[in-house]
């Protein structure tokens, strides 16, 4: 089953986003506190693309989220400005220094899924991400 | 925007929204700069209800602690939801802000700190 979302985002929008991804993930089968951490790195993801891509316009997003092979797949595709950044930390050891007041977003969603790629495909910046769904 | 505030002694409590994100991290990091620059500065940040924050709300928590750090007050947070504190441990935010169960402690620990 997939779900897919196509939404024209601005950050006041990100939220309900969110919101949509964690309930799609409870129907796929995750609990609460695992649909909570991909709510988590799908909203960085999208902050990602509408303060980097976008340069923090409104722009189009589509989310797709769906099961496969007991994970929680999970593709986000934006149009915008190829990011300078499309290189993730290799793990959570790479998070910023505490005091930083920047940098954490790419760092969390490394840490709490499974699972992270990004590839510029045509005029597109697509970013897939999978959290696995424990029995 | 969305944030009380209660003064108890020396220390300013300010209560934080229920959602801290990118949207308005901006509003939210002047909000609490102006408190401090005000005079208040020792801090207490109440996340009792904030159940959801991103990498920007997080900002907002750190550019708190250095605006009470650079007026020689300090800043503590109280009230953590188990997903956001797991958040901000991940983040290791909880290496530089004293982290509370309740309003009680973290100001207890703050005006104590006045008189150390």
């Amino acid at each position: 089953m997939k779900k897919m979302m196509l939404v024209k985002l601005e950050a006041a929008d990100i939220p309900r986003a969110g919101d949509w991804i964690e309930r799609a993930c409870i129907s796929f089968g995750l609990d609460q506190t695992e649909a909570f951490k991909v709510k988590t790195c799908v909203v960085e993801a999208i902050n990602n693309s509408i303060e980097h891509a976008y340069e923090g316009q409104v722009g189009n997003v589509t989310m797709s989220a769906w099961e496969e092979n007991q994970q929680v797949k999970i593709e986000i595709i934006d149009e915008g400005r190829e990011p300078e950044i499309r290189e993730p930390c290799s793990n959570s050891d790479e998070l910023p220094d505490p005091y930083s007041e920047r940098g954490r977003g790419l760092a969390i969603i490394r840490a709490w899924m499974d699972d992270l790629s990004m590839t510029r495909t045509g005029s597109s910046n697509v970013l897939c991400m999978s959290k696995r769904i424990q029995q | 925007m969305n944030i009380t505030r209660e003064e108890h002694g020396a220390v300013e409590v300010i209560g934080l929204p229920q959602r801290l994100t990118m949207s308005d991290a901006g509003e939210y990091r002047h909000a609490i700069r102006d408190i401090v620059d005000s005079g208040c500065k020792l801090i207490a940040l109440d996340m009792s209800r904030v159940d959801f924050v991103d990498s920007s709300g997080l900002s907002v928590l750190v550019s708190a602690y250095k605006a009470a750090r650079n007026a020689d007050g300090d800043a503590a947070l109280f009230g953590l939801q188990p997903q956001v504190r797991a958040l901000v441990e991940l983040t290791r935010l909880h290496h530089i802000f004293e982290v509370f169960a309740d309003k009680t402690s973290a100001v207890n620990h703050l005006n104590q700190s006045t008189v150390a």
